[in-house]
């Protein structure tokens, strides 16, 4: 449990500061910007309280917002998904249900239901932010293509963080 | 029994009151995530207008839109909800606005001229007015004038223009006065033959327009075609020699030794715009003379 929480403590960590020193200086052509920190909400243990993933979204949301100074804008996204994901748990649930030791992750139940999973979280938060941050809805057209390629680019980045940590050991949690 | 299940039935909506507390408590409850939800996309929302240059104007922009509207639209039904009384006001102070034009005055003034001289005596007088109603189309035409007894206007007094006599003056009002025309069958006007000076009564048989007839003439005197008929002077209404028309087709009545003459009158009653009210100063001595000596 201990071992869980501090995992989850430093992949949060992790990945924050590599969004916001790396993948946020990259801006392929103006259309991609890959955003790999939503990975903190889908990792969280399945078994996490749908009231704590919410708390947890709003509080990552406004660490990246306070860092990058756009305060509202990740943040919003970020309750948006940690709204919608314990639902989506409930609803892409196995027939038999989840077993006690199962993960959010392409070991524990499999790369098609992790994609499909990841898939959607993904251009979700994508979709929200993006509309957050062009506000209006006469440039749709250009959000929906940023949302399709960056949410291309990032459930790509996403995948080859799984196949990294299936091809480590299992003390490495991320 | 019965009575006490009536007398409950006024104390239950305070249950059912507790009810819907219990009701909205339980509804929070189970959806509190997206109560949650809701509460912290309004704070991010907040964060997110508060300081963000462009969210925060297009978020102004947006509410100012939307508020407009609003207002717009809340004011526009309360301008239809007041329209009656608007409208009232409007038709007010059109009034108001209407009663300064120069177009809602009539003159209130006459040209009146005292000469005393000992030698003549004033007789007749004359007020200039405008015609506000003309008839010409009836039995009974009447005309109606813009002075009345304010301005000296009497009844039984004589309204003519320069091209002749256009009726007899017979109900004043404060500021109008009705007058009977000379196209009317129950007026009977005295006039006489200017050459000859023999006098007859004028009267109009409800046909044409432009014609009168004058009967009572003697047949043994000859009359043309195109002579001028004028007024008599033998009664208290018109003064003597204002002009009427001209004779213009001459019968014989079939069992008396009188005239029936056609008079065309000059006076075009379809276009009068102003005349003049003559009135006889000593009408009232004469009348009153033939009163006194009717039974003589």
């Amino acid at each position: 449990m201990i071992k869980e929480l501090l995992g989850n403590i430093v992949r949060a960590l992790f990945l924050i500061i590599f969004q916001v020193l790396i993948l946020n200086n990259i801006g392929l052509g103006g259309y991609i910007n890959p955003y790999l920190y939503i990975l903190i909400i889908l990792l969280l243990p399945l078994e996490t309280p749908a009231w704590l993933t919410q708390i947890i979204s709003f509080g990552v949301g406004i660490t990246i917002d306070i860092i990058v100074e756009t305060p509202g804008m990740h943040t919003s996204a970020m309750i948006f998904i940690g709204f919608i994901r314990p639902f989506l748990l409930k609803y892409s649930a196995p027939r038999d249900g989840y077993e006690t030791d199962d993960e959010p992750n392409i070991k524990s139940l499999g790369l098609s239901w992790f994609f499909k999973y990841a898939l959607i979280l993904t251009s979700a938060h994508h979709l929200f932010l993006f509309q957050v941050e062009s506000f209006n809805f006469t440039n749709i057209g250009h959000t929906l293509i940023r949302t399709v390629l960056s949410t291309i680019f990032t459930l790509s980045l996403i995948l080859l963080t799984q196949y990294l940590r299936i091809g480590n050991s299992h003390k490495n949690k991320f | 029994m019965q009575e006490h299940a009536e007398l409950y039935f006024f104390i239950k909506p305070t249950k059912t009151h507790i009810r819907g507390m219990k009701n909205l408590i339980r509804l929070l409850v189970r959806y509190h995530l997206f109560f949650m939800f809701l509460a912290l996309e309004a704070i991010a929302f907040g964060l997110l207008f508060q300081y963000n240059r462009y969210h925060r104007s297009s978020y102004i922009n947006a509410s100012t839109a939307i508020t407009g509207n609003v207002f717009s639209t809340i004011q526009k039904v309360k301008d239809y909800m007041i329209l009656a009384e608007s409208n009232k006001q409007l038709a007010a102070e059109n009034a108001q606005i209407k009663n300064t034009l120069a177009q809602s005055y009539k003159s209130n003034r006459i040209s009146f001229k005292e000469i005393y001289d000992s030698i003549f005596i004033k007789n007749w007088e004359y007020v200039d007015c405008k015609i506000v109603f003309n008839s010409t189309n009836k039995q009974n035409n009447i005309l109606i004038i813009d002075k009345g007894l304010k301005h000296g206007i009497k009844s039984e007094t004589g309204l003519i223009t320069d091209r002749g006599i256009i009726g007899i003056v017979r109900h004043a009002s404060d500021n109008y006065s009705s007058v009977m025309s000379l196209l009317n069958v129950s007026i009977n006007v005295s006039a006489k033959l200017k050459k000859s000076g023999h006098f007859g009564t004028l009267q109009w048989d409800g046909v044409s327009n432009n014609h009168c007839w004058l009967s009572d003439i003697p047949t043994h005197i000859t009359i043309n075609n195109g002579d001028t008929v004028v007024s008599s002077g033998y009664s208290t209404i018109f003064p003597e020699g204002i002009i009427i028309g001209v004779t213009e087709d001459i019968n014989r009545s079939d069992d008396m030794n009188f005239f029936r003459i056609k008079v065309r009158l000059l006076q075009d009653f379809g276009i009068i715009t102003h005349a003049y009210v003559v009135q006889n100063i000593f009408k009232e001595e004469i009348d009153s003379l033939k009163t006194l000596s009717r039974h003589d």
